[in-house]
């Protein structure tokens, strides 16, 4: 699961079927759709934090970053890693699972 | 025959609009600053620009007394605000203003060419697809007055009277004049058009602005009244809002958002017309929130 999950961030944006459903249900058992809006997720309008409708294309991350997607799975994972200063909280999102939900909101849909 | 005369202006209407898009997708038009117009061009545009012009400065009212004046305080203005896209008597423009298209006229000429409105206009308003800018709040009305007073008096002035009014101004900048009334626009219009003046809508989409769509470069402004916090960072409430825009390294280090020189009336009223955009955060979440606090 996890080669798989390295794999299909490696290979660019597109995203199977599968990896994209994984990625839904991380998505829901962290509740980032209590803090943000995110396409393709049901009940995901948080005003907390920014929308992620535009990850596929926005330049950064947080605004402190460039937007790739080692950097932005590493963000999901650890925050404060990326910015000390972030309100984001560190919601012990996996390695695997931060790929993932990294691969699916960079896909453009 | 009635029938005929329209024929003939629908194969006219239809011939031209073809000939329109042949010219334009055809790559018959040069875009490049590179490649000058064709002279019939050149003056079209240019007759096109001065009516229009005419028109929009007609409504402008010179103050009483208003004269030409070589004065050191005006030459230092306009050394410091002008001279680097329009030079001067004697002194070139920067490099990077050579190469514009349209190229900043010379503005001797200007002073005998045109009338002390339009002149006022051109500083006040700026103009489309020119590289002049609007010094709209970025200047008072008076030392735009005191500008437009110095470019009538330009065609008085040698280049050696030129420098020596300039080296005797600069140390007078910034005038200490008495702070202008503000214009009577509610403060959200006013931030509204603030945020045009410093280039905000070139990062994030914000209704009431025009601009690229989609665009994120910094996160849409359409609900930033909503959300819970301010770049992620801070507390949503106005004074945070306007803490932010006037100087975001000072609330995170790292933020790719630059100091846009925002002063604290600027950054107030972008935080009211902001906050006018969505509901403010408390009011969504109404019982809940005040069950949290």
């Amino acid at each position: 699961m996890r080669i798989a999950a390295l794999v299909a961030v490696l290979a660019g944006p597109a995203l199977g079927q599968d990896d994209a459903a994984a990625a839904r249900a991380a998505i829901a058992e962290h509740g980032c759709g209590t803090c943000h809006v995110i396409p393709g997720i049901p009940g995901a309008d948080g005003l907390t934090g920014p929308p992620l409708t535009r990850m596929h294309s926005q330049p950064y991350i947080a605004g402190v970053v460039p937007n790739e997607a080692d950097l932005l799975a590493a963000f999901i994972m650890d925050p404060q890693a990326i910015d000390p200063r972030s309100a984001m909280p560190d919601l012990g999102v996996s390695g695997a699972d931060a790929a993932r939900i990294a691969a699916y909101l960079r896909t453009r849909r | 025959m009635r029938r005929l005369r329209r024929d003939l202006a629908v194969a006219a209407l239809a011939i031209l609009l073809a000939f329109g898009g042949v010219f334009l997708f055809g790559a018959f038009w040069d875009i490049s600053a590179i490649r000058q117009h064709p002279l019939w061009v050149y003056r079209g545009l240019g007759a096109a620009r001065d009516a229009l012009v005419a028109a929009d400065a007609a409504s402008v009212a010179t103050p009483a007394g208003f004269e030409p004046s070589a004065e050191p305080a005006g030459a230092a203005l306009y050394q410091v605000h002008c001279a680097q896209c329009h030079g001067g008597p004697g002194v070139a423009p920067q490099d990077f203003a050579l190469g514009m298209m349209p190229v900043p006229p010379p503005l001797v000429a200007a002073a005998r060419e045109r009338p002390a409105e339009q002149i006022f206009w051109f500083i006040r308003d700026g103009l489309k697809m020119s590289g002049m800018p609007s010094w709209s709040t970025r200047m008072s009305e008076a030392e735009m007055w005191r500008i437009t007073a110095f470019v009538e008096a330009l065609p008085s002035l040698s280049p050696v009277a030129y420098r020596d009014l300039v080296a005797e101004g600069v140390d007078r900048l910034p005038l200490s004049e008495a702070p202008e009334a503000l214009p009577a626009v509610p403060l959200a219009e006013r931030g509204r058009v603030a945020m045009q003046l410093h280039a905000c809508r070139s990062c994030h989409e914000i209704p009431g602005l025009v601009g690229r769509a989609p665009l994120a470069v910094g996160p849409p402004l359409g609900r930033v009244a909503s959300r819970r916090y301010i770049a992620g960072v801070l507390p949503n409430t106005p004074e945070n809002l306007a803490r932010w825009i006037m100087d975001p390294q000072e609330v995170n280090p790292l933020s790719a958002m630059p100091d846009l020189g925002v002063d604290a009336a600027d950054a107030r009223a972008m935080a009211a017309y902001l906050y006018t955009l969505s509901p403010p955060r408390i009011e969504r979440e109404g019982a809940l929130a005040l069950e949290m606090e």
